[in-house]
């Protein structure tokens, strides 16, 4: 009987190692849009994975298992803030404007410009505009990862949305003074 | 029942995420018919979206089990959509605002301005904006981005009063997005042509013969005409001052 409960025990864990692998990709490029740094989001993703499983036990609905993912993911990045507030500055974090030799690439470009204009957005619109675009969240998910209310969520994304669009246009402008004319769209 | 007046970009964006009930939906799409507007809001927002996913669609963690195959059909149809951002993007704004400036796109007899830096910033007057956008290959996703392209130009010219005059010419493997017999997209080319006659579809004759000659019968939607050939009334529009957006 002992070792029938424990079997099933074992067996519940190998399912849940395979869910939460199935997530893990997803994890990481949230981590990787609130960090910018794939070494730190890496870390983050395997915090967060460790955790749910050690605390699988207190997942009450698996149908919430994305939100509840989620929710310890931004606990991790909270902890990793507060653990580097002292010796980190924000503003020395390295999050924008580093070039890379593959900046020359069209398409690269477009991704780093992107990737600033999510950077620079408010912390809390982030994780919003992340969590529902990366992370594919419905808006309940994400009130219930973040603990917000729902019209919050609606709020923070509108204006994570309206900001990057902004931004994404003034690039544009800048971009069409610098590019050349002719372009064939692949 | 939603008012009209009472549609939010929140709301839109809820639209967008799939985050409504059916009869919100219907009420919305109902209203976005009638409103070019809020069409481009929508249109904006969806871009946005799309450029965000985009951003990050190739970024996998190093401890992932492999899975790049699975978003290969993903990256694709963002990267056409990032990529059109620049392009087509570049239009919507020369509608959107005044002294915008044209690149990434061909101007008549600009052939030569290509290397000519001076030109990039020579500012668009307020007249009948002509672009024709070629379609040449037969690939679902660049035919859908080319008739998404499309309608954006026509939904923000519309929505800020300045005439344009679009034209899709298609030729080799673009011939599908106006054949009915093997594409999907004769009823959106209807209701565009329907709703916009400020639009007009060609189909290369030349194209058309060669799969004659291989024994193919091609069938067009209604709303297509024939050019002689694709490239002749490229260059023809190029010479007459039109815009050129190959896709």
């Amino acid at each position: 009987m002992v070792k029938m409960k424990r079997i099933k025990g074992l067996l519940k864990q190998q399912e849940m190692n395979t869910e939460l692998e199935l997530r893990r990709d997803k994890l990481f490029r949230v981590a990787c849009s609130w960090c910018q740094d794939s070494h730190l989001a890496d870390d983050l993703t395997q915090q967060a994975m460790v955790k749910a499983l050690q605390n699988i036990a207190s997942l009450r609905d698996r149908e919430m298992l994305d939100a509840w993912l989620f929710r310890i993911l931004s606990n991790c990045w909270k902890d990793h803030w507060r653990a580097q507030k002292e010796t980190i500055d924000i503003e020395d974090a390295g999050l924008i404007g580093e070039e890379s030799p593959e900046d020359q690439h069209y398409e690269s470009q477009i991704v780093l410009r992107i990737r600033q204009a999510i950077a620079a957005l408010p912390e809390k619109q982030r994780q919003v505009v992340t969590l529902v675009d990366l992370a594919e969240l419905t808006y309940s998910e994400v009130s219930e990862a973040l603990e917000i209310p729902i019209g919050t969520v609606m709020s923070r994304l509108c204006r994570a949305r309206q900001t990057l669009r902004s931004s994404l246009v003034e690039f544009n402008k800048s971009h069409r003074n610098t590019e050349p004319q002719l372009r064939r769209v692949k | 029942m939603i008012n009209k007046n009472d549609i939010s970009n929140e709301l839109l964006n809820a639209y967008l995420d799939n985050e409504l009930d059916s009869e919100e939906r219907a009420e919305i799409m109902a209203a976005l018919e009638d409103d070019a507007v809020m069409a481009r809001r929508l249109c904006e927002l969806r871009n946005t979206k799309e450029l965000t996913q985009f951003a990050y669609s190739m970024t996998h963690s190093s401890r992932s089990k492999g899975a790049y195959w699975k978003y290969g059909k993903q990256y694709t149809s963002l990267a056409i959509a990032a990529t059109l951002f620049l392009t087509v993007g570049a239009l919507v704004g020369w509608f959107a605002h005044d002294g915008m400036y044209v690149d990434s796109i061909v101007r008549a007899g600009q052939q030569q301005m290509v290397s000519d830096s001076s030109l990039t910033s020579l500012p668009l007057e307020a007249e009948t904006k002509k672009v024709i956008l070629h379609v040449d290959t037969g690939d679902a996703e660049r035919l859908n981005a080319a008739l998404d392209s499309a309608e954006d130009l026509l939904v923000t010219s519309a929505a800020n009063g300045n005439p344009l005059e679009l034209e899709i010419i298609a030729n080799a493997n673009g011939l599908d997005l106006l054949r009915v017999d093997t594409a999907f997209y004769a009823d959106r080319i209807s209701e565009l042509s329907k709703k916009y006659d400020n639009l007009s579809i060609l189909a290369c004759s030349r194209a058309i013969k060669r799969l004659q000659d291989l024994g193919i019968k091609v069938k067009l939607v209604p709303e297509a005409g024939i050019a002689p050939s694709a490239l002749d009334q490229i260059v023809h529009r190029l010479k007459q001052g039109w815009v050129y957006i190959k896709v």
